[in-house]
């Protein structure tokens, strides 16, 4: 048998489309030999994460589906950079730019598409780009570095991912498209305004129709100019106005083509040895220009072409998210709302940005719209997809009951095995379960690793854990940073977004309804801090909810007495301060007062009655020794008496304390400000750091010197002082939002990068910065310095009070 | 105090129903004793000794979790039935009979109870909890 010949396949195209369909044939018997032309000089990359390329949110490397060894180990000989310019289908030959002959037995064509440009002059200048593959992403992150302004042409889903990426890159962008709304191919004109403002918030500018006459300039643009006279000066311009087919080749070999090479259910074209898969493709007169019915093409290509014809390829429903960081957008199936017998069930929430919209006909769902809160995705896919008759259950259509806790996973297993899970890797819902199964797999990441489903844009990462949990059962092991807490098992990311969207302003009524009702020690803190962090104020706490500390303003003891520390901004006190406290302490009887690590006075083992009383003797602010809060900044003497010193970080100090005071945070912060870098008050093992230099400071983050020490990584470094404290503000806003509860800063910089951290922080656009310090503004405008308030004003008259009955209590007898 | 031959059960009147906010619990002093008085909604009240087997915490102060409350200092666990230490443990509280007559709280604290455990349910610590219960010292 070793004689046999295997049969020549060669592909053209190594796109994600033909390598999955490969990935796909290799699963069934290795009959053939494979030979693959790649016009790129790429190994099998990720297309669809180019945007995060773009976006600096992932670096090039790390998009690349198949290394080398993946080609190798599979006897797959790959042509990088070799262009076929030719088939003669009678000879079964295909023809290369360097006009090498190669012979195929089945030829698979997955050409993939190519950008339209539309015909405007001056596409050709200088500082002019598409935006489709891998040189074209080197090439705008390349010439972005000396440009300050971009026009993006078209608004679509690649248009708009585009702009996002430029401007994260810096520039100023503009996004130019020619219809009255964006995205008009997936929404209607509400989601459109919807999506517009969203955008809008990014700090990018939408002009809605705009025909684009010329591209403007000597040898690079310079301008673009529209048919209504109007000019946008640029010094960039990226055309994104959609994708044409690829069919040239196709036309060689004299296959049947509309818009697409056509094929059928099997995906045959109208030649016996030639077949087609992925958006070169036309199947029942669509085009599909979206990854995952690519892959449901692959698969049954791969049997239809290994002999194992049988499966067909009925359509796919056409889905699509938006990947722009902050955007959460899904569109799916006819959304339109025009046309007989359709109903629409809509909710509209302008102030957060929530659009949701379903389609009906005959009691079955045909399209949806997702704007703001996109995590009922699937399931109205799924709606879609099956057809499914939804009379029964109308009321609950948008918004789903909450499910019973423990059923929740079984919705997901009566899915069929065949269901894309995961639509940028392409994993079905059958290879999940039989990896579990064979490898014992028990948690999220384990499946992410054995499957890579989950691994692309990570959105599904949903219900791959609900499989996972259906599967497993009780072996189920939940990521320790995953959930919450058993109590409320969510996501912490999913519920700070439930918060929000549903406005729940009560950690009761999140128990209640998504959770266990009880809660515990560890749920119902993290939860008060998310209410609190989300609504800024705009709810009523429950300080039942909190633990000790929170309620009474003051650090429990082991004997169940209180620390006392007031706060001392900088570690700077005066000597009427100091006579204050030695007076309280003594009227306390105070057992000990002691200084602290932190540059302050902490007056240990007060009554918990005796707190109020204390505070309003004092007089002073509260240090929020006791809470996950701005904890101080301690500081050096600097250039005001240190002859080292070559910065002012006293005053300094005292000010970024002023700024931050009071303010609540996923985990305590504190900081530090020396005037130079001997470092006298330890700046580099803070949370926060400034570190004077001369002619400058250092801003350093996510150090530590508890449990754990760890060196604080360098945000920046600038001249001001200004700049200084700015730069420190956008990241400790960045961290409060973004953080989770409990979450120092050291493991949140690990955890989230520091790259990315500067891109969304220090090197953000302005309007993303400024987003950062308005709502640091509102919630210092929301913060009270809570002992001077409840030293008057206890939220209950019992708060400081325990319930002492008189010895001579009498008994009553009742029946 | 007897009457007709059966101990009669001495109740004690120790606070208005609202004295303490829902969900909260207040240390209770009374005859030299500490005790931990818990409002649980509902007009519905709970008592245990004041201080949690392990190290002495002041469980008046620590967070309700249905019929349980977890111990300020370290996070054990203890039930408001039984008084049994539901984590970590073994240890175990007095439990008081409490009722409500009216507006006025009223505890029974002549006839605390060591009840016998509940089954104890394995409650998995989870690495989390412990992290909490660091976080919180």
């Amino acid at each position: 048998m070793t004689n046999l010949k295997k049969e020549m396949l060669v592909v053209v195209g190594n796109g994600m489309a033909g390598i999955a369909c490969v990935e796909a044939i290799l699963k069934h018997n290795p009959r053939f030999e494979i030979t693959i032309l790649s016009e790129e000089p790429y190994y099998n990359y990720n297309r669809i994460l180019l945007s995060s390329v773009l976006a600096g949110e992932k670096p090039l490397e790390e998009i690349y589906i198949n290394t080398q060894e993946w080609y190798e180990k599979n006897n797959i000989n790959l042509k990088l950079g070799a262009k076929a310019v030719d088939v003669r289908s009678d000879e079964k030959v295909v023809i290369t730019d360097s006009e090498e002959i190669i012979s195929y037995d089945k030829l698979l064509l997955a050409t993939g598409s190519d950008p339209f440009i539309p015909p405007i002059e001056g596409v050709q200048k200088e500082g002019v780009y598409t935006f489709r593959n891998m040189v074209d992403t080197n090439g705008i992150l390349e010439y972005c570095k000396k440009a300050k302004k971009a026009v993006v042409i078209g608004g679509g889903l690649l248009g708009l991912e585009a702009a996002r990426g430029i401007a994260n890159q810096g520039l100023q962008v503009t996004v130019v498209h020619l219809m009255d709304r964006l995205m008009d191919v997936q929404l209607d004109g509400v989601g459109g305004q919807f999506l517009k403002r969203e955008i809008e918030k990014l700090g990018i500018e939408v002009l809605l129709n705009k025909n684009t006459a010329k591209i403007m300039g000597d040898k690079c643009v310079d301008g673009v100019l529209f048919k209504d006279g109007s000019i946008v000066p640029t010094d960039m311009v990226v055309i994104a106005c959609g994708i044409r087919p690829n069919v040239a080749l196709a036309k060689k070999a004299g296959l049947k083509i509309n818009r697409g090479i056509v094929v059928n259910d099997l995906m045959e074209t109208s030649d016996p040895s030639i077949f087609a898969v992925g958006e070169c493709v036309e199947h029942n007169g669509k085009v599909y220009g979206l990854v995952a019915p690519l892959y449901d093409q692959g698969k049954v290509l791969a049997a239809t072409i290994t002999g194992n014809k049988g499966p067909v390829y009925a359509g796919s429903v056409l889905a699509t998210k938006l990947k722009v960081m902050g955007i959460e957008l899904f569109s799916a199936g006819d959304y339109k709302d025009e046309g007989e017998g359709k109903e629409r069930v809509s909710y509209e929430d302008h102030a957060f940005g929530v659009y949701k919209k379903l389609m009906i006909q005959q009691s079955r769902v045909t399209g949806c719209i997702l704007i703001g809160d996109t995590r009922d995705a699937n399931r109205f896919l799924e709606m879609i997809r099956k057809e499914e008759n939804v009379s029964d259950n109308r009321k609950n259509l948008l918004f789903e009951e909450a499910p019973a806790v423990a059923g929740s996973e079984n919705d997901v297993m009566s899915l069929p095995d065949s269901e894309t899970i995961c639509g940028c890797i392409g994993v079905s819902k059958g290879t999940i379960v039989s990896s579990i199964r064979d490898k014992g797999l028990n948690t999220l990441s384990d499946v992410k690793k054995c499957t890579r489903a989950s691994t692309g844009c990570g959105t599904c990462s949903g219900v791959v854990e609900r499989i996972l949990k259906a599967v497993c059962g009780a072996e189920f092991q939940a990521e320790k940073k995953d959930i919450l807490c058993h109590c409320v098992p969510y996501a912490k990311t999913q519920l700070r977004h439930m918060i929000r969207t549903q406005e729940l302003r009560k950690v009761q009524d999140i128990l209640d309804i998504y959770g266990n009702r009880t809660g515990c020690s560890s749920c119902k803190p993290a939860l008060s801090f998310l209410v609190d962090e989300v609504w800024l104020g705009d709810h009523k706490e429950d300080r039942s909810k909190r633990f000790i500390n929170d309620r009474v303003h003051a650090n429990i003891q082991k004997d169940g007495t209180f620390s006392v520390v007031p706060r001392m901004r900088g570690g700077v006190t005066s000597p009427a301060e100091l006579r204050k406290i030695a007076d309280v302490a003594e009227k306390y009887k105070v057992p000990m007062v002691k200084v602290t690590g932190s540059q302050r006075l902490d007056l240990l083992g007060v009554k918990k009655e005796d707190l109020p009383k204390i505070w309003a003797e004092l007089g002073m602010p509260s240090g929020h020794a006791y809470a996950k809060a701005v904890r101080m900044v301690k500081s050096c003497v600097g250039t005001d008496f240190c002859r080292f010193g070559t910065q002012n970080s006293i005053e300094t100090g005292i000010e970024l304390e002023r700024m931050f005071e009071n303010l609540y945070t996923p985990a305590k912060v504190k900081m530090g400000c020396v005037g130079c870098p001997r470092n006298c008050a330890e700046a580099t093992v803070k949370d926060i750091g400034l570190v004077g230099i001369e002619g400058g400071w250092q801003v350093v983050i996510g150090g530590a010197a508890g449990k754990i020490v760890r060196a604080a990584d360098i945000l920046c470094t600038v001249t001001t002082t200004e700049e200084a404290l700015d730069s420190a503000a956008l990241f400790f806003q960045y961290y409060r939002e973004n953080g989770e509860y409990l979450e120092r800063t050291y493991d949140f910089v690990v955890r989230v990068g520091l790259e990315k951290i500067r891109y969304e922080t220090i090197l953000a656009v302005d309007e993303i910065k400024q987003g950062l310090r308005d709502r640091l503004k509102k919630s210092k405008e929301h913060a009270v310095e809570p002992w001077s308030v409840e030293s008057k004003k206890h939220v209950h008259p019992m708060q400081f009070q325990e319930l002492v009955l008189p010895k001579e209590a009498e008994a009553l007898i009742l029946d | 105090m007897k009457k007709d031959g059966i101990e009669k059960i001495k109740w004690f009147k120790v606070a208005k129903t609202d004295a303490i906010p829902i969900q909260e619990g207040r240390r209770v002093y009374f005859k030299g004793q500490e005790f931990a008085l818990f409002n649980l909604g509902n007009c519905e009240f709970s008592v245990l000794d004041g201080r949690c087997p392990h190290k002495q915490g002041p469980l008046a102060d620590g967070i309700l979790a249905g019929k349980a409350v977890f111990c300020p200092l370290h996070n054990w666990k203890i039930s408001l039935k039984t008084g049994c230490a539901m984590t970590y443990g073994p240890g175990q509280v007095k439990v008081y009979p409490t009722k409500v007559a009216g507006k006025d709280v009223y505890v029974a604290f002549n006839d605390g109870l060591l009840c016998e455990p509940e089954e104890r349910v394995p409650v998995i610590v989870t690495e989390e909890e412990d992290d909490m219960k660091v976080a919180n010292q």
